[in-house]
């Protein structure tokens, strides 16, 4: 009997002291565990659409690197439970910015920003760890905004880092090429990041910011290796690249604008038409939308916390047509931006409230919401760090400074 | 997130937790893309590259909201480009800004279009596809990470024009595939270089990537004297570091994680 247990105790000192002696060794070798993280635990919303023939809201998530699907009219004042949930390492979702819906074909696109620039194109009933259906690569780093043509099929997409709009057929896929870009100095485009196609007037509309280098149309990437080696895509050709010589610096800050291009501009085109001035009260701008049945062009404005709406053939220095904005509309630095003309809606994310709020499409001025889609509890925090690349610290203060 | 944005969070600040205050909106002249920031001490200001603007912004130390900067390098004098890090010498009031192929030096006064005051680059330097940097005014040295020769070049201070590195830190043993960014301890003559295992912003592996830490002397295939590495650290791409020697910590940055977290110094360097 006492050697029984003597073995059992035994046995359990080697199976409870063996975890316990690993993780002291592991410790000993530098694997440690901070002390402290911050991260946020939730789905931060970026870029949103809609299908209200499908009943569905496709979001995109920059936090956890997911894309996610719910039901239009979901009327719970909790946090949301998605239909669909696209994440993981199959599904080459990363930090993913833009995102747009194709009611006719039942798919949605989304691109990843930064390092992975990829657009991938997924069913609506995609979910889980599941590769899209197809994936085109517009950019060595940088894609930010997608719009879809369904009339022409094709679909156009920005990139920050080069200044540039690349024009693909719907069905591109792989290593395929863009049809047309737009892209030099005397296009006006600069960091640009929303994108909205007009296929009824055959216009391009893009939302710049006001950081500007000069790139000329064709001109590839200079990060293109460095990004190709943070991917671990690197090549020896890559690297054996010629180094780059010091040139003046060609980089300025410019008005943010909107700028409207021909849907069949190449290069160096000059915009047909530019929104640009202190009365536009562009600052940030970021998805845009244009409603052609309502002849409205929507923007939102991350900069003032606002959701402008223009006449869609606004040019020039020219005050919005009306604005929603306000504390009780709980607009806060909006990013993502879907006019739902079916219903009469239009939907806004609000990345640091971890929610998207819906309004009348006529809504103005300080408006609550009709609706609120929830990612996080009430009041939850929002750290805001999305893709880091820096780290200070302020030892008079006592804080930690952390740029996105 | 996709706002540029500089947020301020308390040292002391732990799980999901709200900035104590945030830098953001169009007078900032932020963008994304900041791969860097520094505080400089000394004179009580923050520094923050914007490479879509080829810029340098400052601000007041306890800058807030819609703020502007207070002086911008800028133009075509400054030679900036794919200029997203930078390091301050507060003890010689010098802001250090690397491109991809080269170390460009200015005044931290320095506003507007003004030319750097020193250059490091050329065939010599060995200077390819650089990332990350530091600077350490005490001991005089500049670090910065390189692509080919894959590792770590370190210049003297003041070194100018087409130079050799006084030191290279490349080899196997190293287990560089890529240098992040950089922090030091002069006190120690130590230096400090987040390291970023190959894919894994693809893989999205826990565990792979590592801090590590070298003595300024170090020179050729040498393994780095201290380590951060493992699953229990949750790094996948640590992207930058920063030291707190007084209180016993250091902080890392992580790109995949979104986040960053907080060590104890005496753990990883005894």
């Amino acid at each position: 009997m006492f050697t029984r247990y003597k073995k059992s105790f035994v046995v359990a000192v080697l199976l409870l002291g063996g975890p316990v002696a690993l993780f002291l060794f592991s410790q000993l070798r530098g694997d440690i565990a901070p002390i402290r993280t911050v991260q946020d635990p939730y789905p931060v919303f970026a870029d949103i659409a809609v299908d209200p023939g499908s009943n569905i809201v496709a979001v995109a998530d920059e936090n956890l690197f997911s894309l996610r699907t719910y039901d239009r009219d979901l009327s719970s004042s909790d946090v949301a439970d998605p239909r669909t949930v696209i994440t993981g390492v199959k599904s080459g979702v990363d930090f993913i910015c833009g995102v747009a819906i194709d009611s006719v074909n039942k798919q949605i696109y989304t691109a990843n920003n930064d390092t992975a620039s990829d657009v991938m194109v997924f069913n609506y009933d995609a979910h889980g760890n599941v590769p899209p259906d197809r994936l085109f690569t517009p950019a060595s780093t940088g894609t930010w905004g997608v719009g879809l043509d369904l009339t022409h099929d094709e679909v156009a997409v920005t990139v920050q880092h080069v200044n540039k709009v690349a024009v693909y057929r719907r069905l591109a896929a792989g290593e395929e090429k863009p049809l047309r870009i737009i892209q030099g100095p005397n296009t006006g485009v600069s960091d640009p990041h929303g994108i909205a196609v007009d296929a009824d007037h055959d216009e391009i509309f893009v939302a710049n910011h006001d950081s500007y280098h000069e790139v000329l149309a064709g001109q590839d990437d200079s990060n293109a290796v460095t990004a190709a080696i943070a991917r671990g895509t690197v090549t020896a050709e890559q690297l054996a690249t010629v180094r780059l010589e010091l040139r003046p610096s060609k980089g300025k800050f410019v008005e943010p604008s909107i700028t409207v291009h021909s849907r069949t501009a190449e290069n160096d085109a000059a915009p047909l038409r530019v929104i640009r001035g202190p009365k536009t009260e562009l600052d940030l701008p970021m998805k845009i939308f244009v409603d052609p049945v309502h002849d409205e062009l929507f923007v939102a404005n991350s900069g003032t916390s606002a959701i402008l709406v223009f006449s869609r053939m606004a040019n020039g220095d020219v005050a919005p047509l009306r604005k929603i904005q306000g504390p009780d509309t709980q607009l806060k630095k909006p990013v993502g931006l879907f006019v739902d003309v079916k219903n009469d809606e239009v939907w806004v994310t609000n990345p640091e409230l971890h929610r998207a709020t819906v309004y009348k499409r006529t809504a103005n001025g300080n408006t609550p919401p009709l609706r609120v889609l929830k990612a996080a509890p009430d009041g939850a925090p929002a750290p805001g760090i999305g893709n880091p690349g820096g780290i200070a610290y302020d030892p008079m203060r006592q804080q930690i400074l952390v740029p996105n | 997130m996709a706002n540029p944005r500089i947020a301020i969070f308390a040292r002391s600040a732990n799980g999901n937790v709200a900035p104590v205050r945030v830098i953001e909106g169009g007078r900032t002249r932020l963008a994304r893309t900041s791969h860097a920031v520094a505080f400089d001490e000394k004179n009580d200001e923050i520094v923050v590259p914007n490479p879509f603007a080829e810029a340098v912004l400052f601000f007041r130390g306890n800058a807030s909201g819609d703020e502007a900067p207070i002086r911008t390098i800028q133009g075509p004098k400054t030679l900036l480009q794919d200029n997203d890090e930078l390091t301050i010498d507060s003890v010689n009031g010098e802001v250090i800004v690397p491109t991809r192929q080269a170390i460009l030096v200015f005044s931290r006064l320095a506003n507007g279009d003004v030319a750097p005051l020193r250059i490091i680059g050329g065939p010599k330097t060995k200077i390819n596809k650089a990332r990350g940097i530091v600077v350490d005014p005490v001991n005089n040295i500049i670090a910065i990470g390189n692509r080919d020769p894959q590792g770590i070049l370190i210049f003297n201070r003041t070194d100018q024009g087409d130079v050799t590195p006084r030191t290279i830190i490349t080899g196997p043993k190293t287990g560089i595939y890529a240098t992040k960014g950089f922090t030091v301890n002069p006190t120690r003559k130590e230096l400090i270089a987040t390291v970023e295992a190959r894919g894994v912003q693809v893989s999205r592996n826990v565990g792979e990537s590592f801090v590590g830490v070298w003595n300024y002397s170090d020179n050729g295939d040498v393994p780095p004297k201290a380590i951060l590495k493992g699953p229990s650290t949750m790094l996948i791409a640590p992207r930058g570091a920063v030291l707190n020697v007084k209180d016993n910590e250091m902080y890392v940055i992580d790109k995949v994680q979104n986040g960053f977290f907080t060590f104890a110094l005496d753990r990883i360097m005894p």
